[in-house]
């Protein structure tokens, strides 16, 4: 008994100190050391090579007074790093990437891995897109060929994405909803493998993001046939977006960044501020968004909490649907 | 001629100051990440790659390549002298180079391992030079079924270990099976014996394991008996620290046949260097006529594993450079390198940038002759730190290990799993269960698995898919024959008894 009351006392001290501390800091926050940019995939994936630019046009624009450091925590579809954030409650000099597979992974999971509301969600910087893509000899010409034959042989066509309950497995559920045919998912661990087994012939289309497939569509190799999207891509004006041919199976693919819980307000109105200044920069547009083919997606903090949290809202239902979430 | 034209253009790039300036630092650099077990290529590149921004692709390029094949050279030093791999390509290294240390042919151990990748990683580029378009091509071949083919392939020639005690060789795969299941499924996505911690859900990293089963449990050991422990003593002559002829003549096919595996391995997207190196160290063990010295400090155990992950590093350019696919961890790095250049890798490549290809490659002539000497000439500099007593080298291991672990994901949990490591490595170490088929197990685990269960996926439940392929039947065919090889054996030695007794 006299334990507890003494941990009482002591956890409010404690939390008066805090609360203190963080008061006197209120007026102006900025970085007092180098902040942790944890990038929660292997190198050389779509996290990284955002996380990486991101610090380098930081650097170069001088928006932030201390270097970021980017770190790689991979493994379990990014809920090794987002978990490792997420322990680390209150500290402002910790930044992560986030995607809504980090999300999705969290549900099906279950007990123990961190969903965003163990997070502070900053902002939303981009959106990356996400398309059907076969191989340049396929029989099928169109997405209305795929879909013709997937009628006529249910669950029979094969389509290989990365990774079960993400992305481009909930994109394909609400496709196969609205056009009324099933096909076989087979997943794969990185984009680089699913290209391979596309060109390879083992699988019959794949899901993929633009920079995973262009240097073989440049080569003819392969084509995309459909792009998961309200509006064509620039880029590839002729693809049909799926909404074009009745079916609305639009994805928003969000890249955002995130912050422990708990860190103090006016720490998280810094960073809100500089990814602001960083996505009006020149350098972002060049750098990054076009270089690896993303369209802008900037949200500020409420925005995107309400994105994340209605992403997350319908891939509850579509996961319950693949039967991966009870 | 085109060829030799193309060579031409290479090397008045490749040899030009700059490049060669480029291409020593990424070998010194490869060297140096080699020796630190918990950094990778992966990682050392991706930490490069936002400074070379304004440098030449190039140039930044043959930096790269040099880091990404000095790794495995580097690696080895960790493996020979103190037992701790530097790189999860140079764990089978440890198995027989640690041994020859402790017999005090530390020096020969690392000359072979020197040699041979020089010789092989020279092979390795000419083939690659004259063969790199078709073979990427034919390497595309490699679906689901011939992965996972290939991986029962080579847990068929584990019977090589089977000698006395084949249970304890099938419960070590088991068990080494067993720890490559934790983790998030990626069928399924959900967590499997996690028991709750979300630290478990990317699974084990096989480095973590390594270090605390090779390093730690070998300070363990020693504690036990001090004076096996001791490394070389007394005097060590210059001449000790190399070749002698009769061991550069057992080596020699050793790092031919090493040097054809890794080529091999390497070229198939996924089929990754440390895979090579297992590959390499079984079949070299199957083919020797003394098999019983492996694991006892046979120089073909080191000249194989090593002729293979060099090997494999440079033909693992073929997917990358020919068809735009990253076959490695290392080339995927690459690959947002050159989306960071402007540069579109892939089939184009050759036509587009021949500069940039040709150039490549003639620089890892140049990185491994650079690699060569420079590990010849250290190798005394590092032979002579086994003289320092055995207790200040077992604090060298455990830092090693330790920062090793750590380093992985940045996450202390992984040092206290390594420990966990080092009692289970300890422990099989004294009841005498083979360590080899627990660590092969973990490399091929996963790859094993995703592809049996994609493969079943693609072909609706079906395991025909498996016969009705040529390049899987052949595994399969192989498989059969290896995992039978010790009944038939048996058989045939029951028949010629039967034969005999009646006479």
């Amino acid at each position: 008994m006299k334990m507890n009351k003494l941990l009482q006392v002591t956890a409010m001290v404690f939390l008066m100190i805090l609360i203190f501390v963080s008061g006197a800091r209120a007026a102006d926050w900025k970085p007092s050391k180098p902040i942790e940019f944890v990038a929660p995939f292997a190198p050389g994936g779509g996290s990284d090579v955002l996380a990486r630019s991101i610090a380098s046009i930081i650097e170069g624009e001088k928006l932030c007074p201390v270097p970021l450091l980017v770190v790689n925590k991979a493994g379990g579809s990014g809920l090794v790093g987002t978990t490792a954030v997420a322990q680390q409650k209150g500290d402002p000099h910790v930044l992560l990437t986030y995607i809504p597979g980090q999300a999705q992974a969290a549900l099906v999971a279950g007990k123990g891995a961190p969903t965003f509301r163990d997070l502070t969600l900053i902002c939303g910087l981009a959106l990356d897109e996400q398309l059907i893509v076969v191989k340049a000899d396929s029989r099928f010409k169109t997405i209305q060929d795929i879909i013709a034959e997937a009628k006529k042989r249910p669950a029979e066509l094969t389509v290989g994405g990365t990774g079960a309950g993400q992305d481009d497995q909930i994109c394909q559920r609400v496709f196969e909803r609205s056009a009324g045919i099933r096909f076989r998912y087979i997943p794969f661990k990185s984009g680089g493998e699913c290209i391979t087994a596309l060109l390879g012939g083992h699988v019959d289309m794949i899901w993929a993001n633009p920079p995973e497939f262009v240097p073989q569509w440049e080569a003819k190799m392969v084509r995309p046939v459909a792009v998961a999207k309200l509006t064509r891509m620039s880029e590839f004006p002729d693809v049909p977006t799926l909404k074009e041919i009745g079916h609305t199976v639009t994805y928003f693919f969000y890249r955002g960044i995130v912050t422990p819980q708990g860190i103090p307000a006016e720490a998280a109105a810094f960073y809100e501020n500089m990814f602001k200044r960083l996505a009006e920069s020149s350098a972002w547009k060049e750098k990054y968004l076009t270089k690896y083919m993303l369209s802008p997606g900037w949200m500020g903090s409420k925005e995107f909490a309400k994105v994340v949290a209605q992403n997350e809202e319908e891939s509850k239902e579509i996961l319950k649907d693949l039967g991966l979430l009870k | 001629m085109e060829l030799l034209n193309n060579l031409y253009t290479g090397f008045s790039i490749a040899l030009t100051f700059n490049n060669i300036i480029y291409c020593l630092v990424g070998v010194l650099f490869g060297q140096i990440v080699g020796v630190l077990p918990g950094i990778g290529a992966p990682t050392a590149i991706a930490l490069l790659l936002p400074l070379t921004y304004s440098v030449n692709p190039t140039s930044a390029l043959i930096m790269f390549a040099g880091i990404y094949y000095g790794v495995a050279y580097g690696g080895t030093l960790t493996s020979v002298l103190i037992n701790v791999p530097g790189e999860s390509s140079t764990v089978m290294t440890c198995v027989d180079g640690y041994q020859m240390a402790l017999k005090g042919r530390a020096g020969a151990a690392l000359s072979v391992a020197a040699i041979g990748s020089f010789i092989a990683g020279t092979v390795s580029i000419i083939l690659l030079m004259a063969f790199a378009p078709a073979l990427a091509k034919f390497a595309l071949r490699f679906g689901p079924p011939e992965y996972f083919a290939l991986t029962a392939m080579a847990f068929g020639l584990l019977t090589v270990f089977g000698g006395e005690q084949p249970i304890k060789t099938i419960i070590s795969t088991m068990l080494g099976l067993l720890i490559a299941t934790i983790g998030l499924d990626v069928v399924s996505g959900m967590p499997r014996f996690a028991f709750g911690f979300p630290q478990l859900f990317g699974g084990i990293d096989f480095i973590v394991i390594i270090c605390g089963m090779f390093g730690i449990a070998e300070v363990f050991s020693s504690i036990e008996e001090p004076e096996e422990g001791e490394l070389v003593k007394s005097k060590l002559r210059l001449r000790d620290l190399f070749l002698t002829w009769e061991e550069w003549i057992a080596s020699r096919w050793a790092i031919v046949r090493g040097g054809i595996i890794g080529f091999l391995v390497g070229i198939i997207p996924a089929g990754g260097i440390t895979t090579a190196s297992f590959l390499a160290y079984l079949a070299e063990k199957r083919a020797s006529k003394h098999p019983e010295l492996f694991g006892h400090g046979a120089i073909e155990g080191v000249a194989a594993p090593e002729s293979a992950n060099n090997s494999a590093s440079i033909s693992g350019f073929a997917p990358l450079l020919a068809l735009g696919v990253p076959g490695s961890p290392t080339t995927a790095v690459m690959l947002a390198g050159f989306m960071m250049w402007g540069i579109r890798p892939g089939p184009m490549l050759f036509k587009t940038n021949p500069d940039l290809v040709w150039g490549l490659i003639s620089s890892m002539y140049i990185g491994n002759v650079l690699l060569l000497l420079i590990n010849i000439f250290l190798i005394p500099a590092f032979v002579v730190m086994l003289r320092l007593p055995y207790t200040i080298i077992m604090g060298f291991i455990i830092v090693f290990a330790s920062v090793g672990a750590y380093s992985v994901n940045n996450n202390f949990f992984d040092v206290w799993l390594m420990l966990g490591f080092a009692v289970l490595g300890y422990l099989m170490r004294k009841l005498q269960y083979p360590i080899v088929p627990l660590v092969l197990g973990l490399v091929l685990g996963n790859l094993s698995e995703n592809s049996l269960r994609q493969a079943l996926l693609i072909s609706g439940g079906s395991f025909s898919i498996f016969f009705t392929r040529p390049i899987s039947l052949l595994f399969v065919v192989v498989a059969i024959l290896a995992y039978l090889s010790p009944v038939i054996r048996w058989a045939l030695k029951g028949l010629r008894q039967t034969k005999v007794d009646p006479a």
